[in-house]
């Protein structure tokens, strides 16, 4: 589109009337596929209120990359044109940090960019906007009608306007649907509803529950005071509801924060650390393993059958993981009810799991006595394959009954532990569960060969 | 959590209830019992039940409705968005459904028949018929006084469309300008003609994608000749962003969807299918071996090959999980629409995992070959085993296993979606369970051919 823009050669006028007609987002997207001159000379046809926009659309650390192919001045300029929060993202994805203290300094809203800037970006106050519709409480509704008037064409969205007294102090809002229809004499305070407020150093991720639950618009933001220091927008939090929900995902796979971006080999070194740690904590496992078997060494049924006693529980943990890790993010931690639910569940599988096991197992033994010790000759058919599926498929119920306490556990003692609960991976929880597969196992083959003599 | 204190006098009560939020109640209602809830909905008022009931999850929904008498679900039906109460309705098969719209007022229950005719996964399904517009040809003056008269509480006032003498879509007009503007102003210089929609044939998918991308408020849908339906707000946007998150995540740990709502007996038997052909496909993969001869003289030959077992199997299973997820997520975002982008998104892949998996070889090679040293492994016959033997064996099967694996995974999901299955419900366990065949195959192979016949 704009490459096309570009080969008509239109005079600034003619060009200025086109590109008013895009969306920002389009230009935006287009802008990455042109060539340096080719982005010189679009940026001599657009305002510095049109670049703001279009910067706005691109991911933060393009768009600062874009403006510091500006001198300062002209950074400055568009900075100004543009909503505090979407400066504030941009501006922390300066790479030079001097230059943007320096540029910070002469904006028009330094004082709320600055304290923008000091929020960790995890935290609600980071993504906040400061331009919004203030009313007060005694006001009357035609008062309050031609102070909209006045402030709406600065507020980034108006479908609320925040009521606060002669102190800033948050007490609710007016539903712009209503104050349109309320005929004065009217007051403020008696269309006024209560709006939850969050507070500016929750997690950013509670705010997008508030918003997704009571399905708001905007949602006002205070400090610990309960004044009123800006609020998010529904277009902000559909951003990071996404990026959110993204990580979530990326995480029960052991995977880093995917960038589209990255060549393939710093990729790779970037998946790289959770494989190695995965494969250093299977190093205990030999060992523990090379303990475990002396006693049962040669009987290859039981070794042939190890894939299976890993798998099965393997994919009921990764289940239940999933299930504890959308509770704890939800709720904090899963509730009595879910963890019953989740082990009954568990237990019904293990057994259904555990019969059938045992059926094929049994069948298999008794007619091949394939894989097994010696001394096994001296046992009848159906003493071997009673033996050998009762191990097999009871290790198998102990194992898969159990799995679903460890993986709820894991990721509630990392988050007692101020570690990401999330850490607690799909692999990470199948890794540590072939512990206890293999002492159970193991264990119990040993016990029970020794048992009837077997070996 | 929010508590109700039922000893409290109805009045007292009643102004509890108006200062909490919809949700709020929602939370605890089901919790309450038949009493408690009839007294909260009559308290409530119309208007608010209506809201509370909508914040209901979808069996919640169904549960409490089948409880109210026939005058409530009146009220609380006619009370609900178009959207809200399509959604509803949608919760029930035909039959249902036609006892349920006679509640319905009948301008609404025919709006509502024509909404249920589209697809589940097409856009016109989340929209709604509530929305403000206008003719190209009002004045301001006309289009103020329009919003005013109109401005109630289902309706989004922050876009208001624009259609032609036609009724075609012209443009959207934002109230933030309208309130700035002059009474002489003509409206179409104040609309705004680069207009964002979907059509009616579009995927849900799409329409949010269009809200993302453009951080607007409403998107409209026409039809292919220019016609307004409906419109999809972004508050819809953002729950049906929240839900297809979730229906990711679940399928990934291959659960199955609305698991949060069945009891831990439903649970396991929903989850029990898959579980199943998994552990069945298990132990055929074991008769498998112990039929094969030279696997089980192996074995029983070098019985060492059981500890390093679960390393094999846990190592393809790990890089395969990585890359199901990456490629999920790439199809989920419509990343890998184009076979430019397949091909491009594959090449890179596969290079990630060749280097991933060498990488990994080779330190479970060096692992391995101190591990065999320093615990002195022995083949049957007592003879010790030369360490870097092993270390051969387990590197080798990790390089082929891990990268077979990681390709699976890749190559699954994208081959069943262009394909049109439901890509993400099956590759989850057919994936870790193909990996474990082809990881546990190549190490016994490995193994026959590095200890019996070198």
């Amino acid at each position: 589109m704009i490459k096309k823009l570009l080969s008509e050669k239109l005079n600034k006028k003619e060009f200025q009337v086109r590109i008013d007609e895009m969306h920002a987002y389009d230009i935006a997207e287009d802008l990455l596929g042109l060539a340096p001159n080719e982005r010189k000379e679009l940026y001599q046809f657009l305002s510095n209120e049109q670049l703001a926009e279009i910067v706005a659309y691109l991911e933060p650390e393009i768009a600062a990359g874009i403006l510091e192919e500006f001198d300062v001045i002209k950074q400055t300029r568009i900075l100004d044109e543009m909503n505090v929060d979407d400066s504030v993202d941009i501006l922390q994805a300066y790479e030079d940090e001097e230059l943007r203290d320096i540029i910070i300094e002469t904006l028009e809203d330094r004082e709320d960019i600055q304290k923008i800037i000091e929020y960790d970006d995890d935290l609600v106050g980071a993504y906040m906007s400061t331009d919004f519709v203030l009313i007060h409480p005694k006001m009357d509704v035609k008062e309050a009608s031609s102070s909209l008037i006045k402030q709406a064409d600065e507020a980034e969205s108006i479908n609320l306007l925040f009521v606060v007294d002669e102190v800033n102090n948050y007490l609710g809002a007016v539903d712009l649907r209503v104050l349109v229809r309320t005929r004065s004499p009217k007051l403020i305070e008696e269309i006024m509803i209560d709006v939850p407020a969050v507070t500016d150093n929750l997690p950013v991720t509670e705010a997008v529950h508030d918003m997704k639950n009571y399905e708001l618009y905007e949602l006002p933001v205070v400090n610990s005071d309960n004044k009123l220091i800006g609020f998010l927008t529904l277009d902000d939090i559909i951003d990071i509801a996404t990026e959110e929900a993204e990580e979530d995902f990326e995480k029960l796979a052991a995977l880093p924060k995917t960038n589209r971006t990255h060549g393939w080999l710093k990729t790779a070194l970037r998946r790289l650390p959770w494989l190695i740690i995965l494969m250093i904590i299977s190093i205990p496992l030999m060992s523990f393993s090379d303990l475990m078997i002396g006693a049962i060494s040669g009987v290859t049924i039981l070794a042939f059958f190890q894939p299976l006693m890993l798998d099965s529980p393997g994919n009921v943990a990764t289940q239940t993981l999933a299930v504890a890790l959308k509770s704890i993010s939800n709720e904090g931690r899963m509730s009595r009810g879910e963890i019953k639910r989740e082990f009954i569940s568990n237990l019904f599988t293990s057994l259904m799991l555990g019969l059938i096991t045992f059926l094929i197992s049994f069948v298999f033994v008794y007619f091949t006595q394939l894989g097994l010790p010696e001394s096994a000759n001296t046992f009848t058919n159906v003493e071997t394959a009673l033996i050998f599926s009762v191990i097999i498929a009871g290790s198998l119920v102990i194992v898969v009954s159990v799995v679903s306490l460890l993986a709820i556990a894991i990721p509630h003692l990392f988050k007692s532990m101020k570690v990401d609960p999330a850490v607690a991976s799909g692999p990470f929880i199948t890794t540590i569960i072939d512990f206890f597969s293999t002492l159970v196992y193991f264990g119990l083959a040993a016990l029970i060969l020794k048992g009837v003599g077997m070996i | 959590m929010i508590k109700l204190d039922f000893k409290k006098s109805n009045n007292q009560l009643k102004k509890e209830l108006t200062k909490l939020q919809a949700y709020d109640i929602a939370e605890i209602f089901c919790d309450l019992d038949e009493k408690e809830q009839t007294l909260v909905l009559d308290l409530l008022g119309h208007k608010k039940s209506a809201e509370v009931f909508s914040r209901l999850s979808e069996y919640e929904q169904v549960e409490v409705f089948e409880e109210l008498n026939d005058n409530r679900k009146k009220q609380i039906l006619n009370n609900l968005g178009i959207d809200e109460l399509k959604e509803f309705i949608g919760f029930y098969d035909k039959d249902k459904q036609d006892e349920i719209l006679k509640y319905i007022d009948k301008d609404k229950a025919n709006i509502i028949k024509d909404l249920l005719i589209y697809s589940n996964d097409l856009a016109p399904s989340i929209m709604t018929t509530e929305y403000l517009s206008v003719n190209v040809n009002s004045s301001v003056k006309e289009v103020t006084s329009y919003i005013f008269n109109n401005a109630n509480d289902d309706i989004l006032i922050d876009n208001i469309y624009v259609v032609d003498n036609d009724n075609k879509l012209a443009g959207i007009l934002f109230l933030k300008d309208v309130i700035v503007a002059r009474a002489n102003d003509s409206i179409t210089d104040l609309m705004i003609t680069d207009l964002h929609y979907a059509y009616n044939d579009s995927t849900i998918k799409e329409a949010i994608q269009i809200v993302k991308n453009y951080d607007i408020s409403s998107i409209a849908v026409i039809d292919h000749e220019g016609y307004l339906l409906g419109i999809i707000t972004a508050d819809d946007v953002l729950e049906q962003l929240i839900n297809e998150y979730d229906e990711l995540y679940n399928r990934f740990a291959f659960l199955p969807s609305h698991d949060d709502a069945y009891t831990g007996f439903e649970r396991s038997k929903k989850r029990l299918p898959w579980l199943v052909i998994a552990t069945v496909l298990n132990i055929l993969i074991a008769i498998l071996f112990l039929l094969v001869p030279a696997f089980e003289l192996t074995l029983s030959q070098v019985f060492a090959l059981v500890l390093f077992q679960p390393l094999v199997l846990d190592m393809a299973g790990n890089i395969g999980t990585q890359n199901l997820a990456i490629t999920i997520l790439g199809i989920h975002k419509n990343e890998l629409s184009t076979k430019e982008d397949r091909r491009s998104f594959l090449l890179k892949e596969t290079l990630i995992m060749l280097f991933n998996s060498l990488v990994v070889a080779i330190f479970g090679f060096i692992v391995v070959s101190i591990f065999s040293l320093i615990t002195k492994q022995t083949n049957s016959a007592g003879e010790l085993l030369a360490p870097y033997k092993l270390g051969l064996v387990v590197g080798g099967a990790l390089f082929s296993g891990m990268f077979i694996s990681g390709l699976l995974g890749t190559i699954l999901p994208i081959f069943f979606t262009s394909r049109n299955m439901d890509s993400d419900n099956a590759s989850g366990p057919i994936l870790t369970t193909l990996a474990d065949i082809l990881a546990i195959l190549t190490y016994y192979s490995i193994a026959a051919i590095m200890l019996l016949f070198l």
